[in-house]
């Protein structure tokens, strides 16, 4: 599955980083706490947190992340963005709020580590 | 007695999100020509131009404070201000030891050190943009054992301040004052969450860019541009007060 | 759903609320910032946080929430422990991440804190 799939079915709009659509998702990762998912967060996993900050590209990027899903109905700050757009780090952004996204993410095959 | 206008939040191109051209001579020129006497430099985590900034300043009359701004395990910003360089290096040492990976300047920002003419004498490879395991009240207890003053960085902002992360002040840590961002008064933060009217404030810049700097500013009337009477501006004694 | 349902599906260690295992659980949330559970938790909800400072503890008194799991495996400070039993609010403790955890209890079929109940 590729992040444009999850786009589809889990409703999601995108807000920045178009490039990035095609990249394999290779399972999730949900935290708030930007420390967490640069210790624990691997290669190719989609990110779901509430933050909005420019940080969380430049973190998507060193682990290597396939794509940011912001929960809540959270835009993505201008600098955030812009930094995404650059990058190519998908910004994605669904109404849900974090637990439900997940699940849903999650009973469409998208795992966590176990 | 007299007033003095600080701004205690401004960071250095220590900083991984600082901008490069936050060395100590042009911070010091653009400080002076904003008006404030007083500027504190708070790095992420970091504090390896304090040093250079304060040598800066010396010649043009700013004095300048050290500080760190400490991440806490919740990813708390809290700012540790000093007079003391032993305090300052203790509570240094206290991160190092609790502050983990190494910083990708491609990712995060370039973690330059300089000297007092703005020159780069090396670079910090340290994750600064990290967190310590250290939890907030053990951050403010080790501040004020070591002799400084700790502030809670940016109340105001969603991401990495006290009220973000742990949705209000724990009733047992002992801040000395909370500080406001430039995109809020302090009274209107006040009337959003009366609770803080426990806790003084300070407005600060949280300069990143030469331009942000002094961009709002805390005038406090003492009797010297230290941390020392800046505390006891906070506190109201002996006719010292703080303006916001 | 019961406690002990949940307890069972995250392979989790009880570590408050051995009297509890039958607590109804209705809706769960997510989060590791508290200003997010208190500005969207619902009264009667599980929470799920990464975070095991004891101001967890205060903040499930003032938004209600009826019990707290710590994901991966970060063991509770032992004065966050001590408030949550003196408080009597039921704690476990899992190893696996946040994400998992959620997914796990979302397709065990329990709802999210917008599906279920009224705003407290
Ligand atoms: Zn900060
Ligand atoms: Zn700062």
């Amino acid at each position: 599955m590729n992040v444009s799939d999850l786009v589809q079915r889990a409703e999601l709009a995108v807000k920045a980083g178009a490039g990035g659509l095609d990249a394999e998702v290779t399972g999730g990762y949900a935290s708030d706490l930007l420390s967490a998912v640069m210790a624990n967060a691997v290669e190719g996993n989609v990110w779901v947190t509430w933050h909005a900050h420019p940080n969380i590209v430049a973190v998507a990027l060193l682990v290597k992340l396939s794509a940011i899903i912001l929960v809540a109905g959270r835009q993505p700050e201008d600098e955030t963005a812009e930094k995404a757009e650059q990058e190519g780090v998908p910004i994605l952004v669904s109404s849900l709020p974090a637990f439900e996204l997940v699940g849903r993410l999650h009973a469409m095959g998208v795992a966590g580590a176990t | 007695m007299k007033t003095f206008w600080a701004d205690l939040h401004v960071h250095t191109c220590l900083s991984p999100c600082g901008d490069d051209r936050m060395r100590p001579r042009a911070m010091v020129q653009q400080a002076k020509q904003k008006g404030l006497d007083l500027i504190a430099v708070c790095d992420h985590n970091a504090s390896g131009n304090v040093e250079a900034v304060r040598q800066a300043g010396r010649g043009e009359g700013l004095a300048v404070i050290g500080g760190i701004e400490v991440t806490s395990e919740e990813e708390v910003h809290v700012l540790a201000l000093f007079d003391e360089q032993q305090g300052l290096r203790d509570m240094q040492r206290l991160i190092d030891e609790s502050l983990s990976g190494e910083n990708n300047p491609d990712l995060f920002g370039e973690q330059l050190l300089c000297d007092e003419r703005d020159a780069i004498v090396g670079q910090d490879t340290r994750l600064l943009i990290g967190a310590t395991a250290l939890r907030v009240e053990i951050v403010v207890d080790s501040i004020h054992h070591l002799g400084g003053l700790a502030i809670a960085s940016h109340v105001d902002r969603e991401s990495f301040s006290i009220l973000s992360q742990l949705g209000f002040v724990p009733e047992n840590l002992a801040i000395d004052a909370v500080e406001v961002s430039p995109r809020r008064s302090v009274a209107q933060v006040y009337a959003q969450r009366p609770e803080l009217k426990a806790y003084p404030a300070v407005r600060s810049s949280d300069a990143h860019t030469l331009e942000q700097i002094g961009a709002v500013r805390t005038g406090f009337t003492a009797a010297a541009p230290s941390v020392r009477e800046l505390h006891r501006a906070l506190l109201g004694e002996g006719g010292r007060a703080v303006m916001n | 759903m019961i406690l002990k349902d949940i307890q069972r599906e995250l392979d989790a260690d009880l570590l408050v609320g051995q009297d509890n295992l039958d607590l109804a659980i209705e809706m769960a949330c997510g989060a590791d910032l508290l200003s997010d559970v208190l500005a969207f938790a619902k009264s009667g909800a599980l929470l799920l946080t990464g975070l095991t400072h004891p101001q967890v503890v205060r903040t499930t008194e003032i938004a209600e929430i009826k019990a707290v799991c710590f994901v991966r495996g970060k063991r509770p400070l032992p004065e966050t422990l001590a408030l949550a039993e003196e408080m009597g609010l039921p704690v476990l403790c899992t190893a696996l991440p946040m994400y998992e955890a959620c997914g796990r209890l979302y397709r065990l079929g329990l709802p999210g804190c917008s599906q279920a109940g009224e705003d407290r």
